[in-house]
């Protein structure tokens, strides 16, 4: 049994005289200790889809499908229940540090706070486990740092706090949404080796949500990639990066610079991602799609299995891409 | 327009700006160093890129040579003449020539104007000398040159995506016909797909109207794609000026070295043979910064003189500049970082 399994899940919001569906009918697994990226643009419901995951869609919102988490159904769980498996079983971090730590709590005691509701430890159990627990996440002088209030903090230390209270449990799986777009290059290199050596030393399982191909290339073992709130294409990093079957990676591929070699001219797509009220008919991403055919404009295509392993895509296109694109 | 390239369109000499900060009733006034003796030229239909993390300065000296803000000292010299010695209105009839582009499309445009009203609105006060009919004309030229379809002139903001509004941005920026744009950030708010569209878009208006760019952004990437040249700030001082690939292929400031090595490669197979070797630690304050060089608390070749005295940008031939004390020294050291690995 998959560590997770979500299926179908789909995702609307109730707006005032309408409603909007943000994610339609996603699909994916994840093992024990695997790191998923998911990946997509503004709007592609990538966001929406980790928030759901651990039960935190707006109160407008509704959802449908299933999300097992070691075989207990997670959509429509009661507060109190979704309590317990945030934080002990499933631990999530954010784009914005500042705006997830309390500002008036000084940062030791919001993460002593944590071990003492979920694992009932005295306080100085806890203090000690959440020191431990600092310089696993190699802040400097942890003793120093619990003293201190948030803004006291640089937005580095801010981010490795919420890593250190988000793993103060020992979650079996950590959604991290953007958690190194705020940041420096370099300090986003600390935090990139940092989630290496942390799920590779806790074996924690980690969801990462990011619009960076090269965070994904450096850090996950597969990825999911989204496009207008359905998934479009599915496999091994590898196999996504060097042989794309759906056009939408093949762009998201070619429109990233590289740093190792100027290039004169990038491959960009052309227009922009739809409006998600009013979709165009067929597959969403046709008006983009360079390979489209006549199937495109009236038929959505379905995520299925092509090839060997476990790869898949929803697109028409039976044919690999990167040949074809050195081909024209 | 014809491109005269190899004259000296901007130069820059010893520029430094201050600002200081309001103290509180306990607390004194404080002073942050935010640009310090910067000093480099530009060649007419040049790219030069800035490059530096989050309050290295980048973003300051943009708008200190477009005299949006007042340098306290050094020169700004547009086509030899100083523009800080200008007195307001002869400032406004040069700044026809020198225009902007920010970071966040939808906020430096007014919700309360239609696109056509914005991407007027500079000719207003630039070019008063043009009617209503002739500004009319050269909005729906520049509109189409951005790739806007001229029926939006009479639509508002909100109803444009970042990357349209990104156009509209490019649009009122172009409008005056400038010889230099300074880009701050323009891609950095955009989705990657939208992103390459608009820095095409850049490259291909910089041919078209004989532009002279400076490219201001955190990006690496983005910067070696767009730049001819690239200056490296580090806390306010410029610690390497190089041509773009020699920059990318043979950093010499170790401070450029750890940088290009902490830019995520999309390629899998690289990313896992790249020895990421991470600088450690976090930028210091720029309003209490180190002595001597400034880099030298996260610089893992520092030495004793490092703390003593800064180090003065020096030639490093082939038009470049480096301000480190030990940067020959490093250069032959071997198994260094991206230099070696790259080779």
């Amino acid at each position: 049994m998959p560590l997770l399994e979500v299926k179908d899940l789909s995702i609307g919001f109730h707006m005032p005289g309408r409603d909007v569906q943000v994610v339609n009918k996603v699909s994916f697994a994840l093992e024990q200790g695997e790191t998923l990226a998911i990946v997509g643009e503004s709007g592609s419901g990538k966001t929406q889809t980790a928030f759901s995951l651990i039960g935190l869609l707006a109160q407008n919102g509704f959802s449908s499908g299933s999300v097992l988490f070691e075989g207990q159904e997670i959509l429509g769980l009661p507060e109190a229940k979704l309590n317990k498996v945030r934080a002990e079983k499933i631990a999530m971090i954010f784009q914005d540090p500042m705006t997830s730590l309390n500002p008036y709590i000084r940062v030791g005691e919001q993460l002593v706070e944590v071990l003492v509701l979920h694992k009932s430890m005295t306080r100085a159990a806890a203090q000690a486990e959440a020191i431990r627990m600092l310089d696993a996440v190699k802040l400097p002088d942890a003793r120093n740092i619990f003293t201190r209030f948030p803004h006291e903090c640089s937005g580095g230390m801010r981010q490795r706090i919420m890593i250190a209270m988000a793993l103060l449990c020992r979650p079996k799986l950590l959604i991290a949404d953007e958690p190194t777009t705020a940041l420096d290059v370099t300090v986003q290199a600390q935090m990139l080796e940092l989630f290496k050596s942390l799920t590779a030393e806790f074996g924690t399982a980690l969801i990462i949500i990011t619009h960076d191909l090269g965070v994904v290339a450096g850090l996950a073992d597969r990825m999911l990639v989204m496009y207008a709130g359905r998934a479009v294409e599915t496999g091994a990093v590898d196999e996504l990066f060097y042989d794309p079957r759906h056009p939408y990676t093949l762009g998201l591929l070619n429109s990233t610079p590289n740093v190792e070699e100027k290039t004169e001219r990038l491959n960009s797509i052309s227009g922009s991602p739809p409006n998600l009220e009013h979709l165009p008919r067929g597959c969403a991403f046709h008006p983009r799609c360079a390979f489209r055919f006549e199937r495109c404009f009236s038929e959505v295509p379905q995520l299925l299995e092509f090839g060997e392993g476990s790869r898949r895509k929803a697109c028409h296109y039976a044919r690999a891409l990167v040949a074809e694109e050195s081909a024209a | 327009m014809s491109i005269d390239t190899g004259t000296e369109l901007l130069r820059i000499e010893n520029l430094s700006k201050t600002f200081s900060i309001a103290g509180g009733m306990f607390k004194p006034r404080l002073k942050l160093k935010a640009l310090q003796d910067i000093s480099f030229s530009i060649q007419q239909g040049e790219t030069l890129g800035i490059v530096g993390e989050s309050g290295c300065g980048k973003s300051t000296l943009g708008r200190c040579i477009l005299q949006l803000l007042r340098p306290d000292e050094g020169r700004v010299l547009w086509l030899g003449k100083d523009l800080m010695a200008l007195d307001a209105e002869s400032m406004r009839r040069k700044r026809r020539d020198l225009q902007i582009i920010f970071q966040d499309p939808q906020a430096s445009l007014n919700p309360r104007m239609t696109v056509g009203e914005i991407v007027a609105d500079p000719l207003k006060t630039l070019l008063p000398e043009l009617n209503a009919q002739q500004r009319r004309e050269r909005v729906m030229k520049m509109m189409e040159a951005v790739g806007l379809q001229p029926e939006m002139i009479n639509r508002y903001p909100h109803e444009f995506s970042g990357g349209q509004a990104q156009r509209i941005g490019i649009a009122r920026a172009l409008i005056t016909e400038p010889k230099l744009i300074v880009c701050d950030e323009p891609v950095s708010a955009l989705d990657v797909s939208i992103q390459a569209q608009i820095l095409n878009l850049l490259s291909e208006l910089k041919a078209q109207f004989g532009l002279t760019l400076i490219f201001i952004s955190h990006n690496l990437s983005v910067v070696r794609h767009v730049s001819d040249r690239i200056l490296v700030l580090y806390l306010g001082r410029m610690v390497e000026l190089a041509p773009g690939d020699q920059l990318y292929d043979d950093p010499k400031h170790p401070y450029t070295k750890a940088l290009l090595t902490a830019v995520p490669i999309a390629d899998p197979k690289r990313a896992r043979q790249r020895n990421i070797d991470a600088l450690t630690g976090e930028i210091p304050s720029p309003i209490n910064p180190p002595s001597g060089c400034t880099f030298r608390t996260r610089c893992r070749y520092a030495i004793g003189l490092c703390a003593e005295k800064r180090p003065p940008l020096e030639s490093a031939g082939d038009g470049r500049l480096v301000a480190c004390h030990r940067w020959q020294e490093i250069d032959h050291m071997p198994g260094m970082e991206a230099a070696a690995e790259r080779a």
